[in-house]
């Protein structure tokens, strides 16, 4: 009874939202302006339903009302508090509902926030909205209601997937979310100004923060699935290229792209056409995103539920690119720019290499990842691309892009001349030089590894460098001291700081990326007392123990560490038994540093008492961790910059 | 520069890509077949690799702890089922009738050499008596 209301909500939400994109359309083709003042409180509305409907069914979550399908399937009884929260989006249709909330409380935001200095494109941008608004709460009302029940109601719940119960997993979905949701923001801009054909650089400067912030999550979102897959999956690595990876991967790619080349376009006018079809792309591919997961039409590991609503995504997905690209053909008269880059060696230049990257990996992953699809389709037959596809095209051009950083920092606009070059880039090219000679001499002997080591130092130093002397030049204008000055150097130009400390973290997850080429592998057999060795590392097979662990209980090897001949803790790989499920789990051991991590993880029991572990050391993947805070702090700085021309 | 030089550069890049992209396609991409493909023309997939994607055939799986060493066999109907040999460690949930997918190159002896040993987990852990109807299907639904 009581979820039969939180459904009603959701109808509710579905009705208002459709009222809303109708009067904002009619609004703005009469000219009516109570019409457009109506669609602004629909969106309010429509938070408040779709904020409602959310609120039952956390309560079914939080008071274990198995009634409800959705709870019964995703959570139990002895679940911990936190994970009964995370569990809302453990499963399809709470995640569409998770989405249309975050979607709706950004639409009633912007309705309210931009009326005065988007008022021309405002109505269109909320009837976009809308239009996307509708196909969730569509898909929610009919095929995935949340809260649809069960009768008679089962006592007990089937418990979130124990895979699932992981800090990194909790957070990774709705960070994912955040970023696909984001997008969707100037996505409605850009649909907005080609529909109304105001195509000054208005909706570029305007949502600039909401890409940001878009792209800030979706990169968060996939370092945490990463993060999880490395501590949880125990095969060893935190990448595999699977096609759920790549479809998350693929609007982060022409996301970056769009939030480079819109500089383009703020700065210097030019790329129009390309940032919109950037933005289009982009949008296109969050929702394929969403499809490729909850289809399961490609080959994963993942393997989430399947269900029927995988091709609706795609059919939302073509008709509304196809309706943004004929808008945009329509008014490619309003697109053209009068400038292009004048010289190749120009700051402009760097940014179209950039974007060519960017969108080369794109294009790579996409056809890595749909062409076995097509090729069943078309031919029948079976065939599989893995991670050397990706990794021997994919790395190649990251170096690229990786120097290109140290590149762009340092170039002028317009034009630059070679003795400028040279005279800057003489010095962080000779520690990048010196320092790949010094690795190469001690053993780091794999030529794509070593690129991009040189590629880091390279770029560390150029974006070093460049700081300094900014804030040298500052000390000596202002007379101030050293802290004072750096202060100031970063506080005065938050967009520029802010993009170079996300590009520190690019270079510390190069770092990391480096140090892949370099792990190691052994699987050993050790019964109690037996000692094996692998690289410096001495492991002892001390014995076995059993512990419980929140709603699990934990099975494994104790053994002693030996580094050399310092003794480090004790650790415990072991297989985790959760009292829902019949499988056992992998509970990986680690010892991190910053040069390597010791990664053990228990692959199996052995009738005679020994045990069987799979043994790898991983050098420099804390890098890669470390980019997380790295971005964050980059993220806020660059997110804080107010944009001057507009202060909406 | 003018326009045309840019364009020019860009379209050089694109079909860069696309050919390393084609280039890299060609070697990497690994076919699936089936066990009874490969025992009724073992020459024809001797030192290629190839994706056997089938069901682990019940009885047939050996464990050597020491060796670190997997061995069993896959088939599909039963009947006609292709050894194979793992060097590494079992992977979580991999068990006899159910399916794998094994990664390698079929030997001179015709026992296939595996480097990758995958297992498709599902998330959905309902109680399996009656998702076993059809072994063919579910042996479809793994190599998908």
């Amino acid at each position: 009874m009581i979820n039969t209301i939180g459904y009603v909500f959701i109808t509710l939400a579905l009705g208002v939202s459709a009222y809303g994109s109708l009067a904002a359309w009619l609004g703005v083709r009469r000219n009516n302006a109570n019409l457009v003042r109506s669609a602004q409180y629909a969106t309010i509305l429509n938070f408040v339903c779709v904020l409602v409907a959310s609120g039952f069914l956390l309560r079914a979550f939080l008071a274990d009302d198995f009634s409800v399908r959705f709870v019964w399937e995703n959570s139990s009884q002895d679940l911990p508090l936190f994970y009964k929260v995370t569990a809302f989006w453990g499963g399809m249709d709470g995640s569409l509902l998770f989405w249309d909330l975050v979607l709706a409380g950004y639409s009633a935001f912007i309705a309210f926030r931009y009326q005065h200095a988007h008022r021309d494109i405002l109505p269109m941008v909320l009837m976009v909205l809308g239009v996307v608004h509708v196909f969730l709460l569509g898909l929610l009302v009919s095929y995935s209601n949340p809260l649809a029940t069960l009768v008679p109601a089962p006592d007990a719940g089937r418990g979130l997937n124990p895979l699932l119960q992981h800090p990194a997993m909790a957070m990774h979905p709705p960070a994912l979310y955040l970023g696909y949701i984001g997008f969707t923001i100037p996505f409605a801009f850009a649909l907005a100004s080609l529909i109304q054909g105001r195509l000054n650089n208005d909706w570029v400067v305007s949502t600039r923060r909401w890409t940001l912030t878009a792209w800030y999550f979706l990169t968060v979102g996939q370092m945490l699935g990463g993060e999880w897959a490395y501590e949880e999956l125990g095969w060893g690595g935190y990448w595999a290229w699977d096609p759920v990876e790549n479809a998350a991967l693929m609007p982060w790619l022409t996301g970056t792209a769009f939030l480079h080349s819109i500089m383009m376009q703020e700065k210097r006018n030019m790329m129009k056409v390309w940032n919109m079809s950037l933005i289009i792309i982009t949008f296109g591919l969050s929702i394929m995103g969403t499809f490729i997961v909850r289809s399961g039409v490609l080959n994963s590991v993942h393997a989430f539920a399947q269900s029927e609503v995988g091709p609706v995504f795609l059919v939302f997905m073509a008709v509304m690119m196809s309706v943004a690209f004929v808008f945009m053909f329509r008014r490619m008269a309003l697109l053209s720019s009068r400038h292009t880059a004048d010289h190749l060696l120009s700051k402009e230049s760097t940014f179209l290499l950039n974007n060519l990257l960017f969108m080369g990996v794109a294009f790579t992953v996409f056809l890595g990842t749909v062409f076995p699809l097509l090729a069943e389709a078309i031919r029948g037959t079976k065939l599989s691309i893995q991670a050397p596809f990706f990794n021997t095209l994919a790395a190649p051009m990251g170096t690229l892009l990786l120097f290109l950083i140290g590149i762009c920092t340092l170039i002028a606009w317009r034009h630059s001349s070679w003795d400028f070059l040279l005279k800057n880039f003489r010095l962080p090219a000779a520690v990048a030089f010196v320092a790949a000679t010094l690795m190469a001499f001690m053993g780091v002997n794999k030529i794509n590894g070593l690129l991009m080591l040189a590629g880091a130092v390279f770029t560390a130093s150029v974006l070093v460098m460049d700081f300094v002397l900014a804030v040298r030049v500052r000390k000596s204008q202002h007379q101030t001291g050293a802290a004072l000055a750096t202060l100031n150097t970063i506080l005065r130009n938050r967009q520029r700081y802010g993009g170079m400390v996300i590009h520190l973290a690019v270079v510390f997850m190069f770092v990391g990326f480096a140090g892949s080429y370099f792990n190691s592998e052994k699987d050993m057999t050790l019964a109690p007392g037996q000692s094996g060795h692998m690289g410096d590392y001495t492991l002892t097979m001390k014995e076995m123990l059993e512990v419980p662990s929140g709603n699990a209980t934990l099975r494994g090897a104790v053994l002693e560490v030996y580094r050399g001949q310092d003794r480090l803790e004790d650790m415990f790989p072991a297989h985790s038994f959760y009292p829902t499920r019949p499988e056992p789990l992998t509970e990986v051991a680690l010892y991190r540093t910053l040069r390597e991590d010791l990664y053990l993880a228990l692959a199996s029991e052995n009738p005679d008492g020994s045990v069987t572990l799979k043994v790898r050391i991983n050098p420099l993947v804390m890098w890669v961790w470390l980019g997380l805070p790295l971005f964050t702090l980059g993220y806020m700085l660059a997110v804080s910059h107010q944009p001057k021309h507009l202060n909406a | 520069m003018s326009k045309k030089v840019q364009i020019a550069i860009a379209v050089l890049f694109v079909l860069g890509i696309i050919g390393a992209i084609v280039y890299q396609g060609r070697e990497t991409t690994v076919y699936f077949q089936t066990p009874a493909e490969v025992l009724a023309n073992p020459k024809a997939f001797t030192n290629k690799t190839i994706r056997i994607g089938a069901m682990v055939a019940p009885g047939s799986m050996v464990w050597d702890a020491a060796q670190v060493q997997l061995r069993f066999s896959l088939t599909e109907d039963g009947k006609q089922a292709l050894p194979v040999v793992f060097s590494g460690v079992k992977p979580d949930m991999f068990k006899e009738g159910q399916g794998a997918v094994a990664e390698g190159r079929l030997g001179e002896d015709g026992v296939f050499r595996a480097d990758q040993v995958l297992v498709k987990h599902s998330e959905e852990y309902k109680t399996k008596a009656k998702d076993h109807k059809d072994k063919a299907e579910m042996t479809r639904s793994l190599v998908k």
